[in-house]
C-alpha cells in the first residue's frame, strides 16, 4: 500500500518537502509521483497537497 | 573530492549564496529536487517591495538588473515588471480603501519569477558552480570536520561531502530538522495556498495589489488578488485554507456565490499553482557547527524574493569567512536578526494587528463596511510591505476612535487591544 497522486496534481512539489522518507520525486512531465517501494503511508504528504490530489491507494 | 559548499535549493536564495561564494573562489555545488529549476509552479505573489528601508534595504530595479543599494550588490533580471501603482483593501459590500503615493509612483514591481531563477541561475553557472537538479536531500550528518549529505539522483543513491553546508530548502525544514537547527521549534499549522491566473475578469483593477475581506468572500482569510505577467489581461487570485477547508471549495465559492461573482462571470484558469508550508516562528540561531539555514528555511512565515537573495548573498560571504578562520555565521546570524521585521519585533503582536482582519477574524462584516467607508475617501501612505500597512491602516482608523465610539461602541470595545498597543507605542 501506498499513497498516490492524481491527475491534480498542478506540480508545485509541497508533497516532496514534507515526505519524511523521500519518496515523492518530479516525473519528467513536471508532476510528482510517489515510489511505492519508499512510501510508509504517513499521509504527511496528503494533508499537504493544497489541491486534493493525493491520497492512500485504494484496496484492489 | 571534498566541496567546500554544498547548497540545498536552488531558489533565489541558494543561486545568490552559490554565486558569492564562487566568486570568493570555493568549489560549490547546489542540489535541488526539481527537474529544471527555473520552472515555477508554486504559489508565489512575485513582488518586488519598494518600500524604503524594508528588510533593511531600499531594491532599484530597471535596465536589466536590480540594485539591492543598501547590501551593495546586484543581480540581472531582464524580465517583465509590472508596476503596482495601488494597494487596495475592499470590504463585503466594496467600500475600498487605498494605499498609494500621492504621485502614483509604484510601490512594488510584479516579476516573473522564471525569469529571474533564469537569470540567477546562469550566473551561477558561468561563476563555476556544479547544479544537481532532480536530486533531492535524504539525510546527513555533520561530523565536526564537515558535512556529509545522502543524496537520490539520476545516478541513484550516494553521498557528497563538504566544509560546509547551506540550507536553503524553503519553508518546511525538513533538513533544517534533521541537523538539528529547528530543535525547539513546533509546527503551528498548515496553511494551504492555492493560486489561480485567470482571464477575461471584469471590473477588477490593474496594477493592483487587492485584498477582499469579509465571510462573504472567505471565512478566515484575505482573497487576494495582484498582476500577472502571464498576458495583459490576466490576474492572480490566492486563496487560502487549512486542513479540510480546501482552497479550491472556497474558490468555487468566491466565483459562483459573492460579491465577486458577477467579476467573474466570464473568467477562465489559464494556470493553477499552490503550496503547503509549515508557520515556524524565525530561527535566532539559523546555524550549527558546519551547516547554516538560510531565507526560508529559517524565517517566520516569508522572507519574500528580494530577502531570499539578500540570505544568499550575506550566506556566501559568511561560508568563505568560515573557511578562512572567521566566524562567519555568527556575523550571519547577527546581520539576519536585525535585517528582517520577524526577528526585530515580536511576531505574534504583529499577527494581531493583522488578526482583526483576516486570521481568527473578530470583525463582522458589516463593522468591516463600516470601518472601511470611514477610510475610502482618505488618502493613507503608500507604503507597501506586510507589516507597515496593518500599522497605517490601524493607525488612520484611530482617528475616529470618537466617532466610532459614539457609533458602535460594540465595534470600539474589540478595538481594544489594537488601541493599547497604539498607545504603548508599539506602532
Amino acid at each position: 500500500m501506498a499513497h498516490v497522486i492524481s491527475d491534480e496534481c498542478v506540480g508545485c512539489g509541497t508533497c516532496a518537502t514534507f515526505c519524511p522518507v523521500g519518496a515523492i520525486s518530479q516525473g519528467e512531465d513536471g508532476y510528482y509521483d510517489v515510489d511505492p517501494a519508499v512510501c510508509v503511508d504517513c499521509g504527511s504528504c496528503e494533508k499537504a497537497c493544497p489541491v486534493q490530489a493525493i491520497a492512500a491507494e485504494e484496496k484492489g | 573530492m571534498m566541496k567546500d559548499l554544498l547548497i540545498v535549493g536552488a531558489g533565489p536564495a541558494g543561486l545568490l549564496a552559490g554565486y558569492t561564494a564562487a566568486q570568493k573562489g570555493l568549489n560549490v555545488t547546489i542540489v535541488d529536487m526539481k527537474r529544471d529549476i527555473t520552472t515555477v509552479n508554486r504559489a508565489c505573489s512575485a513582488q518586488f517591495v519598494l518600500d524604503e528601508g524594508y528588510e533593511g534595504e531600499t531594491l532599484k530595479a530597471g535596465d536589466g538588473k536590480l540594485v539591492f543599494t543598501k547590501n551593495g550588490f546586484e543581480v540581472p533580471y531582464r524580465g517583465k515588471l509590472v508596476p503596482i501603482l495601488h494597494n487596495y483593501m475592499y470590504s463585503p459590500k466594496g467600500h475600498r480603501v487605498a494605499f498609494e503615493y500621492e504621485d502614483l509612483r509604484p510601490t512594488a514591481l510584479k516579476f516573473d519569477k522564471k525569469e529571474l531563477l533564469r537569470g540567477l541561475l546562469e550566473q551561477c553557472e558561468k561563476a563555476g558552480v556544479e547544479i544537481r537538479t532532480n536530486t533531492m536531500a535524504l539525510k546527513g550528518r555533520d561530523n565536526g570536520k564537515s558535512v556529509v549529505l545522502t543524496l537520490r539522483g539520476d545516478r541513484g543513491q550516494y553521498e557528497l561531502e563538504a566544509k560546509k553546508l547551506v540550507i536553503a530548502e524553503g519553508v518546511n525544514r525538513r533538513l533544517t530538522s534533521i541537523f538539528g537547527l529547528n530543535k525547539g521549534y513546533q509546527c503551528m499549522g498548515i496553511p494551504l495556498t492555492c493560486e489561480y491566473t485567470l482571464e477575461g475578469t471584469e471590473g477588477i483593477p490593474h496594477n493592483s495589489w487587492i485584498q477582499y475581506y469579509g465571510d462573504v468572500y472567505h471565512p478566515f482569510m484575505e482573497i487576494m488578488v495582484g498582476e500577472s505577467t502571464e498576458s495583459d489581461d490576466a490576474l492572480e487570485f490566492t486563496v487560502m485554507g487549512l486542513g479540510d477547508m480546501r482552497p479550491a471549495a472556497f474558490f468555487e465559492k468566491l466565483v459562483k456565490d459573492s460579491p465577486l461573482t458577477p467579476n467573474l462571470r466570464n473568467a477562465r484558469i489559464v494556470q493553477r499553482k499552490g503550496c503547503g508550508c509549515c508557520n515556524y516562528l524565525s530561527l535566532s540561531k539559523p546555524y550549527h557547527g558546519n551547516v547554516l539555514a538560510i531565507g526560508d528555511s529559517a524565517a517566520h512565515i516569508e522572507v519574500i524574493n528580494q530577502g531570499a537573495m539578500m540570505c544568499g548573498y550575506h550566506a556566501g560571504h559568511a561560508v568563505a569567512e568560515e573557511l578562512d578562520g572567521r566566524n562567519g555565521f555568527e556575523a550571519y546570524a547577527k546581520w539576519w536578526n536585525g535585517a528582517f521585521e520577524f526577528n526585530c519585533e515580536n511576531p505574534m503582536e504583529q499577527l494581531k494587528l493583522y488578526g482583526a482582519l483576516s486570521i481568527k477574524r473578530t470583525l463582522a462584516d458589516d463593522e468591516i463596511d463600516y470601518l472601511f467607508s470611514m477610510l475610502a475617501d482618505e488618502k493613507h501612505c503608500g507604503h507597501f510591505n506586510q507589516y507597515e500597512v496593518p500599522k497605517n491602516f490601524w493607525t488612520d482608523v484611530l482617528k475616529h476612535d470618537a466617532e466610532i465610539r459614539k457609533d458602535r461602541p460594540a465595534l470600539y470595545d474589540k478595538l481594544a487591544a489594537i488601541r493599547t498597543y497604539k498607545e504603548q507605542g508599539k506602532f
